[in-house]
Order: C-alpha cells, then structure tokens, then sequence
C-alpha cells in the first residue's frame, strides 16, 4: 500500500478498467447468426435472417422501401442507408466481436414492392478493421465492397432460397478486380473525351494459381477499336490489378491473365512482372 | 461515575447516517461513477473495448507525457534555466572585471565613500566576529554616464569578488512571475558564489526599471507583478538565508531616491548610498588627460580649456567627444588630433552637424551682425560666461550661433546673471535693428528664452523692482489643460503689474543692450566681417580681437594676439 491513498485508487481503477478489457470475444462464431438477428430484432427491430458457412457469414434484409425504380433502374432508395447501416453495424459488432473475426460477410437485400431482384454486398472483414482504424478511406473501402444486383425468380423472401457458399479471399479479389476494372475502364475513357468505345462488365476468377479478368471494351456501331485503345486498356488493366493486389498484401497466385475477347488479345502476367506497375 | 447510555444498532447506524449522510453520498456517488463505467466498458462488445483500450492507454500515455512536458515548462519558466528565468549577464570574478581602483577618475568623493564599501567587503570576517553590521546594499545615484558601473566595477576588482551585473529592465517580462523568479535565480546564483568564494557582489543597472514604489495595479496585473519583482528583492535582500551569505547588492539608477521604494532604501537593504556626480573643472581636467592619453594628441592642445568648456559634462560625455575628435582627425587625414579637431567634436555633439545652406549674402550679413551682437554683449556684460564659439554656419534650425558657458559649474544665478543673460539674448535683436533699421524672425528663440528669464525673475524670484517678492506662480491653478484663469488666486491687477515690470526689464535690458552696441560699434563691425570671413570664430579668435580694441578680461588669461590675421576694414553694409 502506498502511503497516498487517491493513488491506491487511482492504481485500483485503472486495474478494473484493465480487467474489464481483458475479457475475451463477445461472441462464439456458432452463436453469431443468433446474435446478428437478436441485434437487428432487439436494438433496430428488424428482420433478419443469418447463417454461417465456413468463414462467411451471410445475412439477409427483406425490407419494403430499401430498393427504388427509377428510370428503369433499381436501385437503393435514399431511405435504405439508415436501415442498411443498422443492418450493417449490427454484423460488424457481432463478427468483429467473435472469436472467428475473419473472413466475409454478404448482406442480402430484398424489397417486397419490387419482387423481382435483391441486392448483394460483400465485404472483407479486413477491410472494416482497416477503416475503423482510418487505414484506408472511406472511398476505398466503398471500392473494395462488391455490390450486385442480382435477379430473383422466385422472389427472394428467406436466405434459404440461396446457396451462401464459403468465399476464399482469391475468389473476393477477383470477383473485386473485375468491378474495379469495369469501373477504371470507363472512367478512363470518358474522362479522355467523346469515345468510340463501350466498357461492359468485366468477369473475373482465380483458377489454379492465376487470375483471369476479360476485359469488356467493344466499339461503338460503326466505330473500330484503334491498336492504341486497347493498349491503353492492358495497361490501365494491369496497373489496377498490382495495385489492388498489393494493397492487399496477396501474393498467393502465380500469373495474371488479361483477355480481350472481341481482338482475342491475351497478356500472360506472371507475378513478378506485375510488381513493375505496382 | 457517569453511566454510559446504551443505544440500541438501529439508533446507532441512524446516527452515524445523520452525522456522516454527506460524505457517505459523496462516496457512493464517487464510487458509482466508478463502478458504472467499468461494468458498462465490460458489457460492450469485444472489438469496441479492445478498441476503448488501445485508445484509452494511449491517451494516458499521452496524458503524461503532454502533462509532464507541460509541468517541466512551467518548472522550467519559474526555477529553471530555461530563458524566461534565465539572465542574461554571466558572473564575472572579481579579477576579471579588471577596473583598477586608479582608473576610476573624476569622482574623486564618490571614490572615498566607495573605499569604505571595498573596506567592509574585504574585513566581512572581522566585521562578523565583532558582531557588526554587516554591508548588504549599496545605492549609486547620480547622472547618466558618470560612472556608476565603473565605480562598481572597480570595488568588484579591489574586493577581488564575483560580480554579477544584471540590468533592472531584465526583470521585466511579459510573463507573469518571471520577474520575482529572475531575482530567485540571481540571488541563488550569488549564494552559490559566496560560498566558494567568500562573497558576491550583484550589481543591478537602472535599479529604478524595477524597484520603484509599490502600488495598487490598475486592473492589468502589471503592476500587481511589479511588486511581487520589488517583494522578492526585498526578500532576498534582507531574508534569513540571504544573511548567511556576504552578498552585496549595489543599485544604480539615476533616478532621485524618491522614486525607489522606500523599504528597498531602509537600513539592512540599500542604506549606504554614494552619490556619483558629473565631474567638477579639476576632475574633467583628469578625465582628458586620461582619455586623451589613449590616443595621439597635438601637445598644444589646452587641456585646462577644454574642462572649462565642458561644464556638466560627464565622464562619458568626454570620452565621446575625446573618440568623435579622434574619428574628425582621421576623416581630416591627419596623424594626431588637434584643439581644432576636439572643438569640432564638441560642437558636432552638441550643436549638431553643420548644414551648408545656400544663403544670399544679405541674409549671410544680417545672420553676422546678429551673431556679432550676441558675442560683444555677452563678452562686455556677462559676469560668469565665457564665449567659447561663434559661427554663421547652420546646425540643426539654427542659423548661427554664439556658444558660451560658464567657466565653473554655477548652482545659482544671480540677478546681474540673469540680466546679463537676458542682455545676452537680446543682443542679436538689437544688432539687426541698428544695422538694418529692421529686425527678422531671427530673434524668436532669443526672444522667448529672454522672456522667460524676465518673467521668471519678476514671478517667482523676486528679482523685480517694485517691491513684488515672493513666487506667484504659486497662486495661480495648476491644472493641466486649463483653458481659463478659473482657480487663480491672484488678481488680474497683481498680474498686470507683474507683467508691467517683466516688459520693463526686457524694455530696460534691451536699451542697455542698444547703449552699449552703439558704444562698441567698432567691435561689433569687427565681428560681423569676421563672421562674414571666416563663417566661425574659435575662443582664441574672439579673444584675440577684444584684446586688440582693448577691451579683454582679466580672466582667463589673454591670448596672443598674433593668432588672428590682422584686422580688415568693414565690408560696406
């Protein structure tokens, strides 16, 4: 005992408040479906069904009013970013606070006035680690979210209408690049002015040791794509996937193969000539 | 035997709840915001308490280090050596000071009364085992640039302790508490001294920048802080620990005493005081001699003129002028430095530089007979002043000038003094009136420094003539700004007649001034044309020309005459 008592309580308190961090996960990784619906049901009181497949926790959100047609187009409606974020705290807390907090997760959006599609998010657990810890940007981390809009026939009203399948990360890069290529491509070409060239989506896998992206840019009707575009587009291609590859810190493949299809162009990167364009 | 009177545990803890109810809440509300935090921060999910954690222990780390650089700044800015307490002055050993006791010249009084102060140092022992009083403060009062510090390097040197010189501006800072700290830190510092050594001298410059009277602040502390800065001087000055210790304190300031705070003058503190005075005649005659032996000198050069041209100089006044003849000396190309050269450096001091202005020769004629005028007055009717120099030539706004000086310091002036000086001013006016028939505005200056020596005489000296005596400038209100004559205690008659008599010893004074102008019209001919010649005339010129009309003074002794060309006739006006 020290002979000044505030001391004694200072020392005190900072030990409990020791003590009381030092407990262990919040959550067992079997409990973490229960959880997540307990939370949204408790904290936000909403729907939502989850299960667990290996690493990834899949979870889905039927909520009228969360998607929106317009012009023809869904979309998320400007009401469902308060609902999606509840959605969207309550897997962080459950999955970062388990006793697995790695892997994915994959959020499952339906609306029952638009019965037709569903929307897919994805992410990497890392990533949410990364941004909370002001690592990575926000802008990043929206970029590394794989969000799809998918058709459903029937519609989509339980998670047991689909197949959740466990995602490895070389999966999640690829199907990420892909997007990122899509979107890299066709910001480039329009920002270098009125193009002759379209960008379609752009598909993505990981077989084997090596990635395989198609790069989707076709010419207008009635236009040619020039020698020189679509050396722009390997090039643009290839410094997206380093980069993004690096970011990562992946370095469990052995090639990266970009094809055009409509040239038949083919470029065989091996992983250490990609370092270049890192 | 008083029985006890047995409770009952109910009535027991009621009324230990009545007695203690405001700590025991306090506790359990201490505890509670305690207790409640910690159990909520071990509710909250895994990741957001290991997040909590890691940003918890970070901010204490943070906490201490910001904490503790912030505790050492503020250790550092009161006790420390950082540089708000810091001095800037070094301590200097006595021996290295170096200021021999024979270079201290031109103070010679001072010098006597210091020895005494360098005779206590030295016998502090025998002074303690007799159970005397032992010296704590010295106080150097006197003009500026007299030689305080050198007086009190010098007792450094011959007491042969460390001297610490600060200057009492030093303990002036924007932050609060550093004065106080800085007087710490000396004293601190002395002590450590005199422990090695056997004593410390502090020598504090401008005391009067920090110890002046304590007074209440006016709201904005500054005054508040100038207090605690004199407090701590008195403290340390006159404190138990400081006793221990033979340190001296010696002050200087050429401020009155009056203005000091009188505790810092009680017995114990600055009792001793020594005051350092401008140099007398003998003493600036030493002075040159000193000065000028530090650098080559025409041995002509008439070192008993120069004191007596240089009344209220002070010793540091003198040696700029011994460097500034030295400087002209050596622009004029020559080897040695001549009375001429010394005599331009007096007047560059004190008149200002000379301004070659273009001046057509009616001007350059009127400037001449005025200047003429004042020096045949001043010469013939002056009782104490000597005319040392005369010149056309412009310095500052003036457009000539006659310099002249008393031969002595004087501490009073006579009637006849004053008259003559009032003579002397109006001597100008009256020279431009007679030659020209008509005056310029050339007599202004001169007009208003006789005016105010008139008024002064009849006013407040009693020097009048119709039986006004006493100062009645006494009785009229002193308000600044005052606008009217409300508050006077004097009537309108009274100040009529006062103002009467000032007219008729100017109107008295200037016909005298007149009389004798037309009587020695031949000399001030003879000075015009001079002036007109030669633009100045140095002391042995003017001389020189009243010794040929015959009209020199006993004292100082006479010239040769064969300094001056011979005399040239009146150029036609």
């Amino acid at each position: 005992m020290s002979r000044v008592p505030w001391l004694d309580a200072l020392i005190g308190v900072g030990f409990s408040v020791l003590v009381a961090g030092c407990d262990g996960p919040s959550y067992r990784k079997e409990h973490i479906p229960e959880a997540i619906q307990r939370i949204c049901a408790e904290d936000y009181h909403l729907q939502v069904s989850a299960k667990r497949v290996g690493k990834t926790v899949a979870a889905h959100l039927t909520h009228a009013g969360v998607l929106a047609q317009q012009d023809g187009q869904i979309r998320l409606s400007p009401t469902a970013n308060e609902t999606l974020g509840n959605v969207l705290e309550a897997i962080h807390r459950v999955v970062l606070s388990s006793d697995d907090p790695n892997g994915f997760y994959l959020l499952l959006v339906s609306d029952p006035s638009i019965p037709g599609v569903y929307l897919t998010l994805m992410r990497y657990l890392d990533d949410v680690r990364r941004v909370h810890a002001n690592s990575i940007t926000p802008t990043e981390f929206f970029s590394r979210t794989i969000l799809n809009l998918q058709p459903a026939d029937p519609p989509l009203i339980n998670l047991n209408q689909v197949t959740v399948r466990d995602v490895t990360l070389e999966q999640f890069l690829s199907w990420q690049l892909a997007k990122r290529l899509q979107d890299r491509l066709a910001e480039r070409l329009q920002r270098e002015g009125p193009s002759q060239v379209t960008v379609g989506p752009c598909a993505g896998s990981f077989t084997n040791g090596e990635f395989a992206f198609t790069l989707n840019v076709l010419p207008k009707e009635g236009a040619t794509l020039s020698a020189e575009v679509i050396d722009q587009v390997f090039q643009e291609a290839t410094t997206v996937i380093a980069q993004v590859l690096s970011a990562y810190r992946f370095e469990q493949f052995q090639s990266v193969r970009l094809t055009h299809p409509s040239t038949g162009r083919n470029l065989l990167l091996p992983r250490q000539q990609l370092d270049i364009f890192r | 035997m008083v029985a006890k009177r047995q409770r009952s545990w109910l009535q027991r803890i009621a009324l230990f709840f009545e007695m203690h109810w405001v700590k025991m809440l306090v506790i359990f509300v201490l505890v509670l915001s305690i207790v409640w935090p910690i159990m909520t921060f071990a509710k909250i999910d895994s990741y957001q308490r290991t997040y909590l954690h890691a940003l918890m222990s970070t901010m204490i780390i943070q906490s201490i280090i910001y904490g503790g650089i912030f505790v050492a700044m503020l250790f550092w800015l009161h006790y420390g050596g950082g540089s708000f307490s810091k001095i800037a002055k070094g301590r200097v050993r006595g021996d290295q000071v170096n200021v021999k006791w024979d270079e201290v010249i031109g103070m010679e009084e001072a010098k006597q009364e210091a020895w005494e102060v360098v005779e206590l140092l030295r016998d502090h022992a025998k002074v303690d085992l007799i159970g005397g009083k032992v010296l704590r403060g010295v106080l150097l009062v006197g003009p500026p640039g007299c030689g305080k510090t050198y007086l009190a390097k010098a007792i450094a040197t011959e007491s042969a302790l460390p001297f610490i010189s600060v200057s009492g501006s030093e303990f002036i800072e924007v932050f609060v508490g550093t004065g106080p700290a800085r007087v710490r830190k000396i004293f601190k510092k002395a002590q450590q001294f005199a422990r090695v050594e056997g004593g410390c001298l502090v020598f504090i410059d401008e005391l009067d920048a920090v110890g002046t009277s304590r007074t209440s602040d006016l709201g904005f502390g500054a005054q508040t802080e100038r207090n605690n800065t004199v407090n701590e001087l008195l403290v340390q000055m006159d404190g138990l620990e400081s006793q221990k210790y033979n340190i001296v304190v010696i002050g200087a300031t050429n401020a009155g005493e009056e203005v000091l705070d009188q505790a810092l003058l009680r017995p114990g503190r600055l009792d001793r005081k020594i005051y350092v005075d401008r140099p007398g005649l003998e003493d600036r005659e030493k002075l040159y001699r000193f000065y000028l032996g530090k650098i080559k000198i025409d041995p002509a050069i008439d070192v008993a003129r120069l004191a007596r041209r240089t009344v209220w100089k002070s010793a540091a006044d003198i040696e700029n002028i011994v460097k500034e003849s030295a400087l002209i000396a050596t622009r004029n190309k020559r080897e040695m430095v001549t009375f001429k050269d010394l005599s331009d450096a007096l007047d560059r001091i004190e008149l200002g530089f000379k301004r070659k202005r273009r001046m057509n020769e009616e001007e350059r004629r009127r400037i001449a007979y005025h200047e003429a005028g004042h020096i045949v007055v001043t010469y013939l009717l002056h009782p104490t002043d000597d005319v040392f120099k005369a010149s056309i030539i412009s310095r500052r706004d003036a457009l000539g000038v006659v310099y002249h000086q008393p031969r002595e310091e004087l501490f009073t002036s006579s009637r006849t003094r004053i008259l003559a000086n009032i003579k002397a001013a109006l001597g100008g006016f009256v020279a431009e009136k007679l030659k020209f028939e008509s005056t310029s505005d050339g007599v202004a200056a001169d007009f208003r420094n006789a005016m105010l020596q008139a008024h002064q005489m009849v006013w407040r000296l009693g020097m009048g003539v119709n039986g006004y005596v006493g100062d009645y400038e006494a009785l009229l209100s002193s308000w600044a700004f005052r606008s009217s004559s409300a508050g006077d205690r004097l009537s309108d008659r009274t100040k009529e007649h006062l103002n009467e008599e000032t007219h008729q010893i100017l109107s008295q004074c200037a016909k005298d001034v007149e009389q004798l102008l037309r009587q020695e019209d031949a000399l001030l001919e003879r000075f015009a044309q001079e002036l007109l010649k030669r633009e100045e005339l140095e002391y042995d010129d003017i001389e020189a020309v009243f010794v040929e009309f015959g009209k020199q003074r006993i004292f100082p002794a006479a010239p040769s005459p064969s300094i001056l060309p011979p005399p040239t006739p009146p150029a036609a006006t």
